[in-house]
């Protein structure tokens, strides 16, 4: 039902509707999760006791999780080169790989709060671990909503059902790279200072 | 992309009632919800309202019709007034209502661009107030902690008396923060990419223009206050120590993220009551908007100040003293842009042939006392003066000229302007002009004496002011403010009568009753599902009016003179 | 699956995977603070390579790049608000 409007006398041309659409949703979330780190970094510089607290992360799962996220992000990216070339059983293919990354991902995280958990460390255990299991927490809990959106596009994808709308594999894509930054500064901001 | 139907959509409108008002992605559907629902809030706002007064004008009486108000319950009423009144009443009325009524129609396109997350925007508001209506029943009653949810107050029960109202609280919060982000997606995507040929962007109606800009200042700005509050919860439920200084915390952390978007949520809300005004401003002057570029700029100036004065709320919170200099001169030079638009408008009013029916005397009045509140707030944001008047009813004097020449004259004004374009039938313009006068007389009279109690001393949110020596010689002045304020709620009575006559019995409207040129009105009233049974062409901007050479004082927007040359290519 | 997208792809991948060795062994080799002003420095690498490339900013127009750089400025100006009240007047606990 849309319009198409006339180039010509339009200032700009258009950009495809979905694409800007989720630009503006990030754009939101960039002002949400810089919200929390700038509050951890300016908390960190003024007070004492966090490198020490961060020292019973557990650097390695971490690690893992990083090479984790990032390979993910290569994945719906393929995802998306294949999408394009209208291959939907590759996409198929890359999107359920980057649905298991994410789910691989989460699983480490569910590990590592177990275990820190176990060893007493409780988001009640002070500021340090208020922040490490508030944003890690935060972020997962939108890896958990990117998922559920690569899942939902994989199947459609392995039912055929994707060709209509296979834009929207880039869409979900721009949201998982998304979540994928904000990882990479999470990471060094908890684990490496 | 899809073409252009020539012929409207065969829509064979057998659905039911359910389908087709509940389940409806209809951006006018849509924003006939949103203005029910703060309609609805509105009436809470008020209820609040008159308890507040009452509370305070005869301390520990019981409140005709409602009985004793026990000081816990006092502070939930002043936390739910702001609550409701600001993110329930001010943001769906100005923004949801209106922009999503207003924006496909006035850039000539069919819907939104995206219609189902439109609807998916109004039922997750709808369960924000379901949520926060839920909050008053719960054991402890509804959040207590004031608008701005100051931890420990809101962080620790045993403060306020309170209990889950406070997490609903916060859960309401965060469910319309989400519905109006979806919104604001929604709103900037249609006006980049869904305008009619010929529509660019300077030649778009000022309110369009002001509801994009509050969108993207909304969306930028929301995030460290979501961030925020999710915090709180945490530190509510999770024992996390986020603003809790025996943990490492610090509640000047809530201050700084709740503020960062608090006081852009202020201009968020007053760009669309200023658009609002322009419009009507122009059509009854008869007159095209003086400076109308200027006025953009200004604005667009104006909510990328709003981001760097955030700190003037906190003042005497106890933050690095520092801070005061550079934000107290941030402030004074955000009411620059501001008074361009103010002086853009009275400039349009010079010299023009005004009309005064109703929306046009709701739009002056807008002005007039949106001028008062402006004036006020440069003392405010004066850390010096500040020092004195921060927390007293100067303040609360200051935002509510502010807020209510904005939210409801402005949205009274936006009612009874498109109250024809969106029901199909003129309001009863006698009774309009009643419900003005009484609302304007009595609105003054309640917070032009307010500033004279807040600089005798009364602190905000106090339930009992003559316990306290000092505040005697203000007390008759709240007596007489609370007497106003009983007037002005019953005032609308008015509305309320005429609102629903004329829904039901008001004169048929045509198509262009106030022969305006914007192009909501080249349609019918209400506008069928499509908004127009074929694309409009754009050929000039939205306010031509008496212009010279012309036979009529109007020219729309999309009339083809066929004779580019003589027409206003702005 | 066109090679040439393929092969930009991966090669991105390399480098992401590349600096994150980097990183964590700077931890170990560099004092504090050089490792540090690395590990951050590798850390917006990184995430211009994910943004520029996976996200295709490269090719994307002003719009988008505004709608991307404006709250990041936005953020900047907080994380200036905020350093003279928590790096300067920390509460101890």
């Amino acid at each position: 039902m849309a319009l198409t409007t006339n180039a010509m006398t339009m200032d700009r041309p258009t950009e495809p509707y979905g694409k800007v659409g989720t630009w503006w949703f990030l754009s939101s979330e960039i002002p949400t999760f810089g919200g929390v780190l700038v509050a951890y970094i300016v908390m960190r510089l003024g007070g004492t006791g966090w490198a020490e607290a961060s020292q019973h992360l557990n650097f390695q799962i971490a690690l893992v999780n990083t090479f984790i996220l990032l390979t993910s992000s290569m994945t719906i990216v393929q995802a998306h080169n294949a999408a394009q070339e209208q291959d939907f059983k590759r996409t198929a293919n890359y999107l359920g790989l980057t649905v298991v990354l994410g789910l691989g991902f989460l699983g480490m995280k569910a590990f590592e709060y177990a275990t820190e958990i176990s060893h007493g460390f409780l988001p009640s255990s002070g500021i340090f671990w208020s922040f490490y299991y508030g944003m890690t927490g935060l972020h997962g809990l939108h890896v958990v909503a990117g998922i559920i959106i690569n899942l939902v596009l994989w199947i459609q994808a392995a039912k055929g059902t994707l060709a209509q709308h296979s834009h929207r594999v880039e869409l979900a894509g721009l949201y998982w790279h998304f979540v994928d930054i904000v990882w990479i500064f999470l990471f060094p901001l908890l684990y490496l200072a | 992309m899809n073409e252009i139907a020539t012929d409207a959509h065969a829509h064979s409108d057998n659905r039911s009632f359910v389908s087709r008002y509940v389940f409806s992605t209809d951006h006018k559907v849509i924003a006939k919800q949103y203005l029910s629902l703060s309609l609805f809030w509105a009436l809470l706002g008020a209820g609040s309202a008159y308890l507040i007064r009452w509370q305070i004008a005869h301390p520990d009486t019981e409140a005709f019709g409602w009985g004793y108000i026990d000081p816990s319950v006092y502070n939930q009423l002043v936390t739910m007034h702001g609550t409701i009144m600001v993110f329930f009443v001010a943001m769906p009325l100005l923004l949801a209502a209106f922009g999503n009524f207003l924006i496909p129609l006035m850039v000539g396109a069919r819907d939104m661009a995206f219609p189902r997350l439109n609807m998916l925007s109004v039922w997750i508001f709808a369960l924000a107030s379901i949520v926060l209506f839920a909050s008053f029943f719960m054991p402890g009653g509804a959040a207590a902690a004031g608008w701005t949810g100051y931890p420990p107050l809101s962080a620790k029960n045993e403060y306020t008396g309170g209990g889950y109202g406070m997490d609903l609280w916060l859960l309401a919060l965060a469910l319309e923060f989400a519905s109006f982000l979806l919104g604001g997606i929604n709103f900037l995507t249609t006006a980049i990419n869904m305008r009619a040929p010929g529509m660019t962007l300077m030649r778009l109606p000022v309110l369009v223009w002001m509801q994009l800009i509050a969108a993207v200042v909304f969306m930028l700005s929301v995030g460290p206050t979501i961030a925020g509050a999710i915090l709180l919860l945490l530190d509510r439920n999770l024992g996390t120590t986020f603003y809790a200084p025996d943990g490492g915390g610090d509640p000047l952390l809530w201050q700084h993220l709740f503020w960062f978007f608090g006081h852009p949520e202020v201009y968020v809300i007053l760009l669309p009551g200023l658009g609002i005004t322009l419009e009507i401003i122009a059509v009854f002057a008869r007159k095209p908007i003086f400076a109308y570029r200027p006025i953009i700029y200004a604005s667009i100036i104006a909510g990328f100040l709003s981001f760097i004065v955030w700190a003037h709320h906190q003042y005497l919170s106890g933050m690095d003293p520092r801070l005061a200099m550079p934000f107290s001169v941030t402030t004074i030079i955000i009411s620059v842009p501001f008074a361009l638009v103010i002086f853009s408008i009275i400039a349009t009013l010079w010299r023009s042939s005004m009309v005064f029916t109703t929306p046009m005397l709701f739009a002056v009045g807008t002005l007039g006392v949106f001028i008062f509140g402006g004036l006020t707030g440069i003392f405010n944001g004066s850390a010096a003066v500040d020092i004195y008047i921060h927390d007293t009813y100067f303040v609360v004097a200051h935002f509510h000229y502010t807020l209510i020449s904005n939210v409801f004259f402005a949205g009274f004004g936006a009612i009874y302007f498109w109250f024809p374009k969106m029901f199909g039938r003129m309001m009863n313009e006698t009774l309009g002009k009643i419900h003005f006068w009484l609302t304007f007389a009595f609105f003054n009279l309640i917070f032009g004496p307010m500033h004279l109690v807040g600089l005798g001393g009364m602190m905000r949110r106090i339930a009992n002011p003559t316990q306290y020596d000092f505040l005697k010689p203000v007390e008759p002045l709240n007596i007489f403010i609370t007497l106003m304020a009983i007037l002005l709620i019953l005032a609308q009575i008015v509305f309320v009568i005429n609102f629903f006559w004329s829904l039901f019995a008001g004169k048929v409207a045509a198509a262009n009753p106030w022969q305006a040129n914007t192009l909501e009105w080249t349609t019918s009233s209400p506008p069928p599902h499509e908004n127009f049974a074929e694309t409009p062409v754009v050929y000039r901007g939205a306010y031509e009016y008496s212009l010279p050479g012309q036979s009529e004082d109007w020219l729309p927007q999309n009339l083809d003179l066929g004779d580019n040359a003589k027409a206003a290519a702005h | 699956m066109s090679n040439a997208q393929t092969r930009q792809t991966l090669l991105i991948w390399y480098w992401l995977m590349a600096l994150v060795i980097l990183s964590v062994a700077a931890s170990y080799v560099l004092p504090k603070a050089e490792a540090l002003m690395l590990i951050f420095a590798v850390a917006l690498i990184k995430a211009l390579l994910v943004a520029r490339n996976y996200m295709h900013l490269k090719h994307e127009s002003a719009l988008i790049y505004a709608i991307v750089l404006v709250p990041l400025a936005f953020v900047i100006v907080f994380l200036i608000g905020m350093i003279p009240d928590f790096v300067y007047h920390p509460t101890k606990p």
